[in-house]
């Protein structure tokens, strides 16, 4: 019931909040592994067309995939677990090549194309998100994945004008799936 | 002179506020240069450098508010201090919005010179000579692995790995590489020994290569930029062969610094807009703090500056309204302070002198309180009169002796005194004509008829002159006489009865006898009418001697000093006493109304019982002993006394002016037979009891006396 009205308050505050170039979290499903559970989710990131000239400049565009596992609770509910996933996808116009870079591992893949570089951070799948040990089957678990445009790493000067303009409003709604036990 | 040191209008607070704003824009204008490490607080920077300029802004309209409020009120100081801010205000904004406009100019002008077609075409030039070279590298690079799939096809894995170290070298790889279409490694050779597995190559590359496709394309891994080359080997079985080529540090180190060149660049083409608002941002926020921050400080410091006006204005309120021993604290040595020094002083001076003039005024007025004492109970009537004739001050005696409230009339002529009582016209009229004529002091007698019968005024008057001789008003001082002449008159009476009783009584005795003995002697020798005539004429002059003597005895008894016995009367049971003798003798109906309790009086019973018979008789005769007398007893209280008040009424013929000017004067009467010494000797009885008789003149239906005499209490 609880569930309920939060996705309620959640797609009212989508229909406030959501911009034309809104990221949008789809499909999202929680797969019973031998020791945890684990995450497949598709991403769809649209950028607007100054998010792509500012990509096309060389200006690196960054976010946080935000992945909490909650157990609801009588008056609130308690987060068990947090995962942050974060891309950098930036522009290299002179190797003709886009990278995407996990800004926590360090980590770089290089992409020949736009939209493979798009696909790869779209796609999530198999992600362990908690031990199932930490799993009680007389409690309700729900999953939380949000997709956060980081404005804080754009360059100064376009910064604090970033918040307010809704060209830049590149971060998604939360989608919750709930975990069957 | 107060020894306070000197104070700063900025105290060491606002010093310390400055600081941290002057602090927060630095680093916020540090935090706007994109390779500083404030950058990443550049977000909190701007808000808490807008959260400040809001936090001003609201102390700003807080002390607005408070000045408006103030100049609502009409505050003291709450002008000057608004004239003060505004000036400040308008002087600072002014160089302020100046400054701002050509800032943003320069700004504009000066990003925009940071751009322009040249520059941009050598950035681009120079990214495509790049991308040129690279690009044949990659081409010569494609080339050499297509050269090496064919020395590959058809040979077995394990010829191929044995040949993929000649292979590598041949072509001064960095790694070579044989995959099955599963993307298993055949074999592999790599010119760093560490590496064991080769690179293999990505999902997408994998849906690139399937198709039968080459690949190239750019791998960095690590500091060295890597041509990866990827070529289907069309054999039986399809193989493909990854190439990996290292870019010579040289070229990579140029293409990076080309690619980073371009990118920044390209970057601030992109931002070109946006620095622009972000500098303009950051430069009015900067103005806006500074400026709010100059205006709040310049309400403090102005308040300051002003508070010892408003003392100033506080103190010369308080002056005004009569506090003269309004002191102020001295705040400052400037000049200000120098001048609060000086209102104290002035104040000082002022509450003396005001002490001084109290002291002086509270002796005038104990003067005056003695003098209206003095003229409150002198027996004479006093009136003071202005320069324009109108009463000034007029005394308890004036009322007492004209029966008017004159006091009433403070401010008003005699004439509109007039109005009120037309009975005193011609005295009133007389004693203008004197005030304004007369130069000198005057002295003069009127008579008027008053509520108490005829009154005898003795008037002297003076006008007043100032010490420059200029006419302030005048003074009239006046005395009921009245009494006193009677007094003259009833003496001039009693010396003439005296002189007529020893004059005229002594030598009617021999007259008497002279007839007798004419009559004895020469009757027998008359004849009888001869004697007829002579005992008529001797009987007559006997008769009329009686008469003489009767009328001598009558003088005499008015002139006599009285022999008072006195004891207590009550008067109601003594008039009742003397009425009863009346009531049935004639036609008069006597209709009485006494008070109900008892008057007495301490008198000569004997005299009163006189004045009592006389008046009746008197009222009886005028009324010819037919008709109505009305009378009344009542306690009366005059001048903090107490009276007994007789009075009687009858409906006779009245007595006209002239009567009852004379009507107790003795000789005086209206009917044929009497001597004229009744009324006379009924005043001088009453007069001698100390009490009073009039003529009501108010009674006009016939004739009303009126009498008072002291009662006792027993």
């Amino acid at each position: 019931m609880r569930l309920a009205v939060y996705l309620i308050c959640l797609s009212v505050s989508e229909v406030i909040w959501a911009s034309d170039y809104s990221t949008q979290v789809k499909n999202i499903a929680i797969e019973s592994a031998v020791d945890s559970y684990n995450l497949d989710a598709n991403i769809v990131y649209s950028l607007s067309p100054v998010a792509k000239e500012a990509l096309q400049k060389g200006i690196p565009l960054t976010w946080d995939v935000l992945i909490k596992v909650k157990q609801e609770g009588l008056l609130w509910d308690r987060t068990l677990d947090e995962l942050v996933l974060n891309f950098q996808l930036q522009s290299h116009a002179l190797l003709n090549l886009y990278s995407i870079k996990s800004v926590s591992t360090g980590r770089q893949d290089m992409f020949s194309t736009f939209a493979g570089a798009l696909d790869y951070m779209s796609i999530i799948r198999d992600l362990p998100i908690i031990n199932k040990a930490l799993i009680s089957p007389d409690q309700l678990y729900y999953v939380v994945v949000k997709v956060k445009f980081d404005h804080e790493s754009l360059p100064v000067p376009i910064r604090p004008f970033s918040y307010f303009d809704q060209q830049w409003a590149l971060s998604s709604s939360a989608k919750l799936c709930p975990i069957k036990n | 002179m107060s020894n306070k040191k000197l104070k700063f209008p900025v105290s060491l607070s606002i010093v310390f506020l400055f600081g941290l704003i002057l602090l927060s824009l630095q680093l916020m204008t540090t935090a706007t240069q994109e390779s500083s490490e404030l950058s990443d607080i550049y977000s909190w920077l701007l808000i808490g450098n807008s959260l400040g300029s809001i936090g001003l802004f609201v102390l700003i309209g807080i002390n607005v508010y408070s000045l408006a409020r103030e100049l609502k009120k009409r505050e003291a100081g709450s002008r000057l201090t608004t004239r003060m801010i505004s000036l400040f205000v308008l002087l600072s904004i002014a160089p302020a919005a100046i400054v701002f406009y050509f800032s943003v100019q320069f700004l504009n002008q000066g990003i925009d010179s940071w751009f322009n077609v040249e520059i941009d075409r050598a950035m681009e030039d120079a990214l495509e000579l790049s991308a040129e070279s690279l690009d044949q590298r990659k081409r010569l690079h494609l080339k050499q692995t297509q050269k090496l799939v064919k020395e590959v096809i058809g040979k077995s894995k394990t010829l191929i790995a044995l040949e993929m170290g000649e292979l590598l070298e041949s072509v001064e790889a960095a790694e070579i590489a044989l995959f099955s279409r599963q993307g298993h490694v055949i074999a592999s050779e790599s010119m760093d020994s560490n590496d064991i597995l080769p690179l293999l190559p990505k999902e997408h590359v994998w849906l690139h290569v399937r198709q039968n496709q080459d690949y190239v394309a750019f791998n960095p891994a690590g500091d060295e930029l890597l041509i990866q080359v990827i070529v289907p080997v069309a054999d039986d079985e399809p193989r493909y062969l990854q190439v990996l080529f290292p870019v010579p540090m040289r070229i990579a180190d140029l293409t990076d610094s080309i690619d980073f060149a371009f990118i920044r660049y390209q970057e601030m083409t992109f931002l070109r807009n946006s620095l622009k608002s972000s500098f303009i941002l950051v430069l009015s926020l900067v103005l806006m703090l500074s400026l709010l921050a100059a205006i709040w400080v310049a309400f403090v410091s102005i308040r300051h500056i002003v508070a010892p006006v408003k003392e100033l204005v506080r103190g010369t309120r308080a002056v005004a309204n009569g506090n003269y021993r309004q002191q102020l604290s001295v705040v400052t040595q400037d000049d200000l302070g120098f001048l609060v020094e000086s209102f104290n002083d002035m104040t000082l001076r002022i509450a003396r002198s005001q002490d001084e003039i109290t002291a002086a005024s509270t002796e005038v007025e104990q003067q005056r309180a003695y003098l209206e004492t003095v003229l409150a109970n002198l027996t004479a009537g006093v009136i003071s009169f202005g320069a324009s004739y109108k009463i000034i001050t007029a005394n308890q005696a004036a009322y007492r002796i004209l029966h008017i409230p004159v006091s009433h009339f403070v401010g008003q002529t005699l004439l509109d005194v007039i109005v009120r009582h037309p009975e005193l016209t011609q005295l009133w009229e007389s004693v203008q004509e004197l005030l304004e004529e007369a130069e000198d002091i005057w002295q003069q007698r009127f008579t008027f008829l008053g509520p108490n019968g005829r009154q005898e005024l003795l008037c002297r008057g003076t006008p007043l002159f100032s010490s420059v001789g200029e006419r302030v008003g005048s003074i009239v001082v006046f005395d009921d006489v009245s009494d006193l002449i009677q007094a003259q008159k009833n003496a001039a009476w009693g010396e003439v009865a005296k002189r007529l009783a020893h004059e005229i009584k002594n030598p009617l005795t021999p007259i008497q006898l002279s007839a007798e003995r004419l009559q004895h002697k020469l009757a027998s020798e008359l004849s009888e009418p001869s004697a007829k005539i002579l005992q008529r004429s001797t009987q007559t002059i006997v008769n009329q001697v009686e008469a003489m003597k009767s009328m001598v005895d009558d003088f005499s008894e008015y002139a006599r000093p009285s022999k008072k016995q006195v004891e207590y009367i009550n008067l109601n049971l003594l008039i009742n006493e003397i009425l009863a003798l009346y009531i049935l003798q004639t036609d008069i109906k006597i209709v009485t109304a006494f008070s109900t309790e008892n008057i007495v009086i301490e008198a000569d019973a004997v005299s009163i019982r006189q004045v009592l018979h006389n008046l009746v008789k008197n009222a009886q005769e005028a009324m010819n002993d037919k008709g109505k007398i009305d009378i009344k007893l009542d306690k009366v209280v005059r001048n903090n006394t107490e009276y007994a008040e007789f009075s009687i009424y009858d409906d006779g013929c009245g007595l006209n002016e002239k009567q009852i000017e004379t009507i107790f004067e003795p000789y005086v009467t209206t009917k044929a037979k009497g001597t004229g010494l009744g009324l006379a000797i009924v005043k001088k009885i009453i007069e001698e009891h100390g009490g009073v008789i009039w003529v009501d003149t108010t009674y006009n239906k016939g004739a009303g006396f009126v009498v008072q005499l002291p009662t006792v209490l027993i």
